[in-house]
């Protein structure tokens, strides 16, 4: 085959009519590529030989390796039609341009999936002839069928049915049958689910015709529809109109032979057929017109050998007929494998090969005959005979449809999805659904993703000879820089690379004391800057290189009258055609078409949408319009070499804008998150990460899983440390005896608990207000007077020792208001500190057991814990309310806060804030715990005897000490962070769901079925520590008919004391003075101290000191 | 039959899984047989069975040999009445023993760990505040550990470059603080890293290893400051310092106490006076701290205090 010109293809673009987008979609394994490839090879791209083997769209290496495919990849191909043997041939052969759309399979990718069917017009669905219909390729009928894209069925690998298999013809014929019945079923299911939705609109509307027209009374115009409405109401019939026009409907949705939109194929040996291509070729043998036999050549039609007509199974009378499918079409297939590959020693038979190849007039090469491969000669008779490319392409050029008709069919719906959709500009719309290309038509363009393009494959580098750009006399600067000595590079260099680069080395010198060469990005990575390439489909306009659009984001929405942030205006730098591996330039692009655009770079994350005005444009990527399954693998990364930090963060940045499937956090505590869809995406950015985007070795592990203590009063507890005090009191004796304090832990109610989680933004807020206030208080009294307020301030802000670490806190009052105002709007929480102390007033209200002990204790509160914002409570309970409080009156404050207690009073709360930020079970937050400060007494003379630097270590230490001996005194609990997680599933594997969600300590909280489909929706709660490889388990166990999604969901007690063992008799006799139940809760509490090398109770070196093994020494 | 045995490498009898317990009383040495790497954890308490600790519940004078040790030796060292098992268990809590070899692991294990705890909440990268894993400290301190401490800028190459680059993407004040402090220390031996031991406490191994990170820099870190409040006496402000009593006369008495004070703090906050106080909110290095309060105690005989707000100041997601 002749290599098909790009310009060739330039040319086609412009003609709309001549155009065909289509996405090739199967389950895992079922051939797309190595179908791609049979069609990429009738352009001369490759060999028709290699042909299903090379899988050219599998441009990456690691997608060569495991033999499937990662990321979808596009190619334009050309197309002409011509008709030989049909008598309805149009004389002149027809040009077509068929930009295919190669997807992935694998579920961990299906997100590619589903943008990858929003650019295409039709669908080819590829079944395996052997395993059928497998989870993905109910996915992806899902999604054509949703995206309203005209679907055309490939079962593909016929041959196993010969080979492996070895069934007869007759055989595989039912075979094939039972497969497209339950393909149909599948598609059928999703017409019934929207049928129920219609036929209920359509009972709804009829009864408020029937009420209208019985208030009116005397209609009789509409008799028929009424008669129906009575057989309805009789329950004679159900749906009689709507049935009529599902009817409709229907017969679009199915496959069926008949109608051509089926195809049988083989891709591995290079043939397919339609029913249709033998009815050509039969139409004459057996007198009969082609539409007729087209008809009957699938189904339960059988031939009558004599008078050579059909006859239904009706008219049989108990002949033994082969139907006419076999007869006709699946014995000459068979027949051809018999006389190659067949025969007793798998050499064929020549003499039937013979006999074949006179019959279908069709001549093989002698080189091929002689050949020893009798696997070359099935390919060249098939190649002759039914060559797969031909099969294909002229189905999908009459069945599926241009952009033109597919826009006109598809927009309307699709723009309805979008948010906003009644504030689209009719200029647009209407220009959207004619697929107008037009110049001066409104251009809208939807990128479904960024592609990540070494700058060398690009087609400006390849071009050769000619003036230099500016961008290759930068590549050459880079490249003499290479070879040179740093010092001298820098003058040279400097000089070819132009401005830019003088002005980089301007920047960078003044920093960097040895190194003279500008060190940006560019000159950091010798070799291949990555490019950002938008995969985009034109909807209408025509769109050219320089021209500027509008980028809209995918939350933009043109109901939004001033959109915010602003769309950004881009100029577009350069068009590609997209060609698989390669790039062809363009200048232009019509609409209907898809194309890789350049220049987006930074302006689209992900995906978006162009428009050439801001005023009523679509979006089309409206997270809601597009199902993308949410990423719910999560890792943390980290360097494998230290120093490699900062490239490893720009390689995720980058990474997490090339993959619509990745998210990319950084947490507190300094890890490096990725979230991707599954364990194999995973790997393949990993991949991605270490070669192109941050080229440094990366390692992966489990990230930290957050804890958090608390306290509860149990049922059975031990004796308290100290009866005469009570439960959680301790006194402490400091400072040689001359600071006492006594002090008591208690566990919150939980409803406070929950408000204080709940509400930690106002008590943010709070307090960021007060540390400004008082710092203008303190501004103004240090100007105006001289010594009174000043005194009382500084006590104030002693108590409130430490601040949250926020960098802006100190540096402007206003400024901070403002900044944590910020924060709780965020958090959707702008209440005001009355509201805030109302709702706590409530929490504490709820409470009914203690009424007394927390009576007004909102207006003791000392200070929250940990970081002035947590779930804990310094309460002062002291006789003469010595403390500060956190909700105080600015105006009278100043009686007590003069006294000599205040710096020590602040040591306390530091002790407490410390304590609460690393509690006693294993150095995680405390949460839900009040301590009350019931008194303190000191003898000012021995203090002063000590300095102030031992004071506060010991005072910290002691407290810290007491704190925790007091905490213990309750009952400790340690809580652990959970998902919420989703899980569709559907009903034959909810008990697999249910034994690994159980086994991972999940807990099932509803469970629902999702109307109108037959899946059921399980809501769980996960412990996060135990959801490492849950999704992909679920999945396995599953076989992928489960997706879970994980959401944070707040912290959960675990029911168990860490600390508990067997005291009381009866426990004692149920579990041994072992305790030889396992405590769930001490492991994790085990595991945590562990980490972070804190002494593990009751760890023993060796499990059996008398079996160490004494072979050495 | 030769009456003794000739003592040949088949029939020696080897102490296979003992550890021993010795201790001296009364001039004689008594022996314990215990199984190796348990002896720790039962003397603190994690190991509760006496059975797996003990090979023989039975004093000897010498294990190897056999000899047991007999009641009269055990009646002069201990004391009339002492029973037996009494003798054992003196022996196992207060006796000199043999760590074993996975004792020693564990432990280092676990100190080592610890060290990382610490270190990863007090240092943080420079530019933006943020903490690092333990993870990344590790393989950083592995780094220095391996290239023996004599790593300065001109060891390794690659390592040297990947740093300044990094350096160099951020803004710039950050580095060329880092500059200065490079430049100032290379003039004195820098701190090296060795690994961590068992014989010095956690705390002391993790200060050792920040100073050694920080000098060496194999990733960019500082410590992360304390905010401190810094009040004194207005009056105190304008004194000019004492020169210290002790012997550290290199520092001649130059400028004000508030001089003096503002040069512990490295980034103010506020600074005002309010009547009679001055009262100032800073950032400060931590090592400075102790420093800063001395110099408090010293000079303004408690006239002035410094107090900690916060003490490792990070950067926090809201």
């Amino acid at each position: 085959m002749p290599v098909v010109p790009p310009e060739k293809l330039v040319q086609l673009q412009q003609q709309g009519q001549n155009v065909r987008n289509i996405c090739i979609l199967a389950h895992v394994d079922h051939g797309k590529t190595s179908l791609t490839d049979a069609l990429i090879a009738t352009n001369g791209i490759i060999s028709p030989k290699l042909a299903g083997k090379i899988r050219y769209l599998d441009s990456r290496p690691d997608e060569q390796l495991r033999g499937i495919t990662m990321e979808s990849s596009a190619i334009s191909l050309f197309f002409s039609l011509l008709r030989r043997e049909s008598p309805t041939a149009e004389p002149k052969s027809k040009e077509y341009l068929i930009n295919l759309i190669d997807s992935p399979g694998h579920i961990d990718f299906s997100s590619e999936v589903s943008t990858a069917s929003r650019l295409c017009d039709g669908a080819v669905v590829l079944v395996d002839a052997v395993e059928g219909v497998c989870s993905q390729t109910v996915t992806v009928l899902r999604h054509t069928y949703v995206e309203k894209l005209k679907p055309l069925l490939v079962i593909n690998k016929m041959d196993r049915l010969i080979t492996e298999l070895k069934l007869s013809p007759s055989e595989a014929y039912t075979h094939l049958s039972k497969l497209l019945e339950h393909v149909n079923a599948v598609m059928g299911s999703f017409a019934l689910g929207e049928r129920m939705e219609d036929d209920l609109r359509w009972r709804e509307r009829i009864d408020e015709k029937l009420q209208s027209k019985a208030a009116e009374s005397g209609s009789n115009t509409s008799s028929d529809r009424k008669s129906s409405i009575a057989s309805d109401e009789n329950g004679v019939l159900t749906d009689d109109t709507p049935a009529q026009y599902e009817e409709k409907e229907d017969e679009d949705i199915y496959f069926e032979p008949e109608r051509n939109n089926v195809i049988f194929s083989s891709a591995i040996d290079g043939w397919a057929f339609t029913p249709g291509q033998f009815a050509g070729i039969y139409a004459k043998k057996l007198g009969m017109k082609r539409e007729v036999l087209e008809k009957f050549l699938w189904g339960d039609f059988y031939l009558d050998p004599k008078t050579k007509r059909v006859l239904s199974s009706k008219h049989l009378k108990g002949r033994h007929l082969k139907p006419m499918f076999v007869q006709l079409v699946l014995e000459n297939v068979w027949a051809v494998y018999e006389a190659t590959t067949g025969g007793p020693n798998g050499k064929g038979d020549p003499t039937m090969l013979e006999k074949i190849t006179k019959s279908l007039n069709i001549s093989i090469p002698p080189h091929v005959l002689r050949s020893r491969d009798p696997k070359a000669l099935l390919s060249a008779v098939f190649a002759a005979w039914l060559p797969l490319s031909t099969a294909l392409l002229v189905s999908v050029v009459e069945h599926l449809p241009s952009p033109h008709t597919a826009q006109a069919s598809r927009m309307p719906a699709l723009l309805k999805e979008s948010p906003g959709h009644e504030h689209i500009d009719a200029q647009v719309r209407e220009a959207m659904i004619a697929s107008n290309a037009a110049k001066e038509a409104p251009v809208v363009a939807y990128v479904s993703k960024m592609v990540s393009i070494p700058e060398s494959e690009l087609p400006a580098n390849k071009r050769r000879g000619g003036a230099l750009t500016a961008e290759e006399a930068r590549e050459l600067g880079r490249k003499k820089r290479a070879e040179i000595a740093r010092a001298q590079a820098a003058a040279n260099s400097n000089g070819d690379a132009g401005v830019e680069s003088v002005t980089d080395a301007l920047n960078t010198t003044a920093i960097s004391d040895e190194q003279d060469v500008p060190n940006n990005g560019t000159a950091e990575e010798p070799s291949d800057p990555e490019h950002l390439i938008g995969f985009a489909r034109l909807f209408s306009g025509t769109l050219s290189v320089g021209q500027e659009v509008y980028v809209l984001p995918p939350k933009f929405s043109p109901a939004q009258q001033d959109p915010h942030p602003p769309p950004r205006k881009v100029t577009i730098t350069a068009l590609y055609l997209l060609m698989g591996r390669s790039l062809e330039s363009l200048t232009s692009v019509p609409a209907g078409n898809i194309v890789g655009i350049a220049g987006l770079e930074g302006a689209i994350l992900k995906s978006g949408t162009l428009c050439s005005q801001v005023q009523g444009a679509p979006n089309l990527s409206s997270t809601t319009a597009i199902s993308t399954n949410a990423p719910i693998v999560r890792v943390a990364l980290e360097p494998t070499n230290p120093g490699d930090l900062d490239k490893m963060v720009r390689g995720l940045r980058l990474l997490e804008q090339a993959d619509p499937a990745v998210v990319y956090e950084q947490l507190e505590s300094g890890e490096h998150v990725i979230l991707t869809a599954g364990e194999l995406h995973l790997e393949r950015c990993l991949k991605d990460l270490r070669e192109r985007f941050a080229r440094c070795d990366i390692q992966a592990g489990e990230a930290i899983v957050p804890y958090r203590e608390s306290i509860v009063s149990a049922e059975e507890m031990r004796e308290p440390h100290d009866p005469a005090l009570g439960r959680g009191t301790v006194e402490i004796s400091m400072v040689g005896g001359g600071l006492k304090v006594k002090l008591r832990v208690l566990p919150l109610p939980a409803k406070v608990t929950e408000y204080l989680v709940k509400y930690q933004g106002c008590v943010k807020r709070v307090w960021a207000e007060r540390m400004a206030k008082e710092r203008e208080k303190r501004d103004k009294s240090g100007q105006l007077n001289g010594s009174s307020g000043s005194h009382g301030n500084t006590a104030d802000d002693d108590v409130e020792a430490g601040t949250h670490g926020d960098e802006e806190a100190g540096a402007n009052s206003d400024r901070d208001v403002k900044h944590a105002a910020d924060d709780s709007i965020e958090g959707g929480q702008t209440m005001s500190v009355d509201d805030f102390k109302d709702g706590l007033l409530q929490a504490f209200e709820e409470e009914k057991a203690d009424k007394d002990l927390w009576k007004g204790v909102i207006s003791k509160i000392i200070a929250f814990g940990p970081r002035q914002v947590g779930p804990n409570l310094l309460i002062d309970e002291t006789e003469d309310r010595v403390c500060d409080r956190f909700f105080h009156d600015q105006s009278n404050d100043a009686t007590n806060s003069a006294s000599p207690l205040q710096p020590l009073l602040s040591k306390l709360t530091h002790a407490f804030q410390l304590f609460t930020a690393s509690g006693p079970l294993c150095a995680e937050p405390t949460q839900g715990m009040a301590v009350l400060l019931e008194s303190i007494t000191t003898d000012q003379a021995i203090l002063s005897s000590h300095s102030a630097g031992a004071q506060t270590g010991e005072i910290l230490r002691s407290t810290r000490t007491a704190l925790k001996s007091a905490f213990l005194d309750w009952s400790p609990r340690i809580l652990l962070a959970m998902y919420a997680c989703e899980i569709q599933a559907s009903a034959e594997v909810l008990g697999r769901v249910y034994s690994v969600i159980t086994r991972r300590r999940g807990r099932i909280i509803s469970e629902s079925l999702l109307e109108p489909s037959p899946n059921f929706t399980i809501l769980a709660l996960l412990p996060v520590a135990e959801s490492f490889g849950f999704s992909d388990e679920i999945r396995k166990r599953s076989a992928g008919a489960a997706s879970p999604q994980l959401v944070f969901a707040g912290f959960e007690a675990l029911g168990e004391d860490p600390f508990w063992v067997p005291r009381t008799e009866e426990e004692l006799e149920d579990f041994g003075s072992l305790g030889d139940k396992e405590n769930v809760a001490k492991r994790y509490v085990d595991g945590v101290r562990e980490r972070k090398g804190l002494v593990v109770q009751g760890k023993r070196v060796v499990g059996d000191a008398e079996k160490q093994s004494t072979l050495k020494r | 039959m030769p009456a003794a045995q000739i003592n040949q490498p088949s029939n020696q009898i080897r102490l296979t899984n003992v550890s021993l317990v010795r201790l001296k009383k009364g001039k004689k040495r008594f022996e314990i047989a215990c199984y190796k790497n348990t002896v720790q954890a039962y003397r603190a308490g994690h190991e509760t069975d006496l059975d797996n600790v003990l090979q023989i519940p039975n004093v000897f004078l010498n294990v190897s040999k056999g000899q047991v040790a007999p009641n009269a030796e055990i009646e002069k060292a201990f004391g009339k009445g002492f029973k037996r098992d009494e003798v054992v268990m003196e022996i196992l809590q207060k006796g000199e023993l043999q760590v074993g070899e996975k004792e020693r692991a564990q432990e280092l294990e676990r100190v080592h760990r610890e060290v990382l705890e610490i270190v990863a909440g007090r240092l943080v990268e420079p530019k933006t505040k943020r903490v690092y894993t333990t993870g990344m400290i590790e393989k950083a301190l592995e780094q220095l550990q391996s290239q023996g401490g004599h790593a300065g800028r001109h060891a390794g190459k690659d390592e040297g470059k990947s740093r300044e680059q990094s350096a160099n993407t951020g803004s710039s004040t950050p580095n060329g603080d880092a500059g200065e402090t490079e430049a100032k220390e290379a003039a004195k031996p820098k701190p090296i890293w060795t690994g961590v031991t068992t014989t010095k406490s956690a705390k002391s191994q993790a200060l050792d290893a920040m100073r050694a990170l920080i000098s060496h820099q194999p990733i960019p870190v500082a410590r992360a400051r304390m905010r401190l409040r810094i009040t004194c006496a207005t009056a105190m402000l304008k004194q000019a310092v004492k020169s210290a009593p002790s012997a550290d006369g290199d520092a001649p008495a130059t400028g004000t106490v508030k001089d003096k004070i503002l040069s512990f703090v490295e980034q103010i906050e506020t600074q005002d006076v309010g009547g009679e106080e001055w009262e100032c909110i800073g950032f400060v290095e931590p090592g400075n701290y102790k420093l800063l309060g001395e110099f408090l105690d010293g000079q303004t005989k408690g006239r002035a205090r410094a107090e900690v707000l916060d003490t490792a100041v990070t950067h926090e997601a809201d």
